[in-house]
């Protein structure tokens, strides 16, 4: 039995995975908004015939991204905190599911 | 029967894609959950890596195909002004409109979580290789993120197969 040696720090892995939850977080967030605000609703669609929803997860994806490329810059040569940054983007990942779901993103419609 | 260009989409988006999804992401979870040292001969351990890059990529490139197919292509289709529209139907039958508030809503939202995290897989797999088998934490991230991008994926497949039920595109 042969074992690779540790030579990548765990750095750039945990960029790609908060990077992730926060996109998740922002389509959720927007989702939200989108209720909340008939200017945001508007200024979400992007393209009529998608309507918001085009605005929601370009949002979510810009939001992505943009924070993979910033936090792999930041952490590609550095060993992190697994467990803190594990658990953050676990949180952030479950905020972002709830605030797609329809009996809480809908509350701000009232029913 | 015959179908429109609008049902050969729907049959892309829902029929073909779905099941290619299942596939490489169940081969891709396997391969994942084996890539260990201790279970494999390093002949295996090489074949299970190649094949799980493949699988995890291909798991992306699908969902990825889902999504856009589903939101710009289906998606317009759906939410058309026109009374024949599905939604148009939905929410003008009062024991339907729960079809689009609740399940459509939640579908066409959810489902976009699911490339995301299926990608973040696929960079791990491919960044770390070989070293992902002795890095645990990382490994059972990845199963956690490919896991989750399926639980999106099926909430977004199995209420589109059931809207598709009450009010298909035509």
């Amino acid at each position: 039995m042969t074992t690779a040696p540790l030579e990548k720090n765990n750095g750039p892995a945990l960029a790609a995975i908060v990077a992730a939850s926060l996109g998740v977080l922002v389509l959720g967030l927007c989702t939200l908004l989108a209720e909340v605000s008939t200017g945001i609703q508007n200024a979400l669609n992007w393209w009529p015939p998608v309507g918001p929803l085009f605005g929601k997860t370009g949002m979510a994806v810009i939001a992505w991204l943009v924070t993979w490329g910033a936090l792999h810059l930041a952490w590609r040569r550095r060993e992190v905190s697994f467990r803190v940054w594990w658990a953050v983007a676990l949180g952030l990942i479950l905020i972002g599911f709830l605030l797609t779901f329809p009996p809480i993103f809908q509350l701000p419609r009232g029913h | 029967m015959k179908l429109t260009m609008h049902g050969w989409w729907t049959v892309m988006h829902g029929f073909v894609l779905v099941p290619l999804f299942l596939l490489v992401f169940a081969g891709g979870l396997i391969d994942l959950w084996t890539l260990r040292h201790d279970w494999l001969t390093p002949r295996e351990f090489g074949h299970t890596l190649r094949r799980l890059k493949i699988r995890v990529w291909a798991t992306a490139a699908v969902v990825w195909l889902m999504v856009i197919t589903g939101t710009y292509v289906s998606y317009p289709w759906y939410r058309a002004k026109s009374p024949a529209s599905p939604r148009s139907k939905l929410l003008a039958a009062h024991d339907l409109a729960a079809w689009h508030t609740f399940a459509m809503e939640w579908k066409e939202h959810v489902a976009w979580a699911s490339p995301i995290l299926a990608t973040v897989v696929g960079f791990i797999v491919t960044y770390y290789a070989a070293e992902l088998a002795a890095r645990n934490d990382l490994r059972r991230a990845a199963i956690v993120f490919l896991v989750l991008a399926f639980a999106a994926s099926t909430v977004g497949g199995v209420l589109g197969a059931l809207i598709y039920k009450v009010a298909p595109i035509l």
